[in-house]
């Protein structure tokens, strides 16, 4: 159990995803408000997700319908469909992951040119081949079952973490990395003003811990009655930050170190591929770097697909559970992430959209667990469930408190948010739909996503007999 | 590197890093227990 724990703790968000956020929100003052929502957000969002999974053994939306009523399956179609559309573009970075790997292994990395691969690659045909590549691997290994998989990452994870480990530690013995560790963890505490940091930290330590997507509820539908999961809600928050960390302290170190006056091209725009450009150019540093590259590489894939498994079975459990065949389940799921996945392929600016809209959308996720909670009754969720017989830690009324925080922050945050953004680009500007980065964006992709869970909110609470639940491993 | 980043490279990394090892080990510590052999109830 712990060692699928640390399993989980490793993908793509930490190391893909996280460096390049953190490099954009300006480091140390982004770390501040990283660190507080590990406590303030993903750690007390788990604990309930796990709660929640073991006690109606059922995927998000019969979750919520069971817990607070049908009224309210809704909010679970969101956490369910927000996790879906994300998995649509996370194919395309495990696409890149297999790219990677196969460059690394046929000597074209590292180049001369540490971005030539990254430009000739993504946004072309290439990226949707990889696509289809890595979408099929995926349904092949949820069709067949998953056996096979789990011993190949219970392998290839601790390699993965241990190959993190080692890069970091060589990238900070870089001549010049100190200053990748000042860009990093310097803080500029007038940036904290900023409501945009604030929610980019929640957003990224939501990615980082999975807080919120539905996946640990999911996972947890699978779980023994009387397995403990209050310790390992903690070692899921704790292990991906601290995988994420290394991953910022790897990536950065070896971008200043390469390039000095880096920070005025990694800040901003354009730095979707940060991890893909930089990582190679430090495997070049090192004894061996070729086959510890590609190990790299299949390593992050392994780590992709599991990732990109469980938003597959969760998105294929929910239709499974609306009566659906589970092969059917699966082919619906196949088109749609092929037909949803090739834009972000084929775009960037198209995947930094998407990635912006339904990172954001966790938030509202995490909403709703918060409020589901309250209505059920935070203290008398906790007694039932968060602490069900079979934990080896009781959980203190602090947590009652940290949910409540949760919806505070998220309203607070969204507020806040919109508010700041409305002033500073004025009304027309900041409602610009067509930027990838606008709260135009955000809230009309939002808006259709409401009406869809809302106009099938009856369809959606009708709920299933309890003999369709799965059983208790 | 200033003093500010030192301090909060120490903090960041000391919160996170120091709280999984810390959880690890506890972790470990009780499955551990579990999985001692308890011991056999005596015959009267």
């Amino acid at each position: 159990m712990l060692l699928a724990m640390l399993s989980m703790a490793v993908g793509t968000g930490n190391i893909w995803r996280f460096p390049r956020i953190a490099a954009t929100n300006g480091g140390g003052s982004f770390l501040v408000p990283w660190v507080i929502f590990l406590i303030a957000w993903s750690v007390p969002l788990l604990l309930c997700e796990f709660a929640m999974g073991k006690a109606t053994r059922r995927n998000p939306v019969g979750a919520f319908a069971e817990l607070i009523g049908p009224r309210f399956a809704w909010m679970g179609a969101w956490v369910a469909l927000c996790a879906t559309l994300i998995m649509f573009y996370y194919g395309v970075v495990a696409g890149w992951c297999v790219r990677y790997f196969v460059a690394a292994v046929s000597g074209e990395l590292p180049g001369a040119d540490p971005g030539a691969l990254w430009s000739s690659y993504a946004g072309s045909g290439w990226a949707v081949l990889t696509l289809v590549v890595s979408l099929a691997l995926a349904l092949w290994v949820v069709a067949r079952g998953v056996r096979g998989i789990e011993r190949a990452v219970l392998f290839m994870m601790p390699v993965l973490i241990g190959l993190v480990v080692v890069l970091a530690v060589r990238a900070v013995t870089l001549p010049g990395a100190e200053r990748g560790l000042a860009f990093l963890f310097t803080p500029d505490l007038s940036a904290l003003g900023n409501s945009r940091i604030w929610l980019e930290a929640l957003t990224q330590n939501a990615w980082d811990t999975g807080a919120g997507w539905g996946l640990a509820l999911t996972y947890a539908t699978y779980m023994r009655a009387r397995e403990d999961t209050t310790i390992n809600a903690f070692i899921l928050g704790f292990g991906n930050n601290s995988v994420s960390l290394l991953a910022g302290i790897m990536v950065l170190c070896t971008v200043f170190s390469i390039r000095p006056d880096a920070a005025g091209e990694i800040v901003g725009a354009g730095n979707t591929g940060l991890t893909f450009v930089w990582v190679p150019q430090l495997f070049a540093e090192m004894p061996g770097g070729r086959l510890f590259m590609a190990m790299f590489f299949l390593a992050l894939f392994f780590a992709a697909l599991t990732s990109l498994i469980s938003m597959i079975e969760l998105a294929a459990r929910t239709l499974i559970d609306r009566g659906m065949s589970r092969g059917r389940a699966l082919g619906a799921v196949a088109i749609l992430a092929l037909i949803f996945g090739i834009p972000s392929a084929l775009s960037t600016s198209v995947l930094d959209n998407q990635d912006a809209v339904w990172g954001v959308g966790l938030m509202l996720s995490g909403l709703f667990f918060g409020v589901a909670v309250l209505r059920y009754g935070v203290d008398r969720f906790r007694r039932e469930h968060v602490n069900s017989p079979g934990s080896d830690f009781t959980i203190g009324r602090w947590w009652n408190v940290a949910m409540v925080l949760v919806v505070v922050e998220a309203l607070v945050l969204l507020v806040w948010w919109f508010s700041q953004t409305l002033s500073a680009e004025g009304f027309v500007a900041s409602l610009d739909p067509i930027r990838s980065w606008s709260l135009g964006t955000l809230l009309l992709q939002w808006a259709i996503l409401l009406a869809v869970c809302l106009g099938f909110n009856r369809w959606l609470g009708r709920t299933r007999p309890a003999g369709d639940r799965p059983e208790a491993a | 590197m200033t003093t500010a980043a030192w301090a909060t490279m120490a903090a960041v990394c000391g919160f996170v890093w120091g709280g999984a090892l810390t959880l690890l080990v506890i972790a470990v510590r009780k499955e551990g227990r579990k999985r001692e052999p308890k011991p056999a109830p005596r015959r009267a």
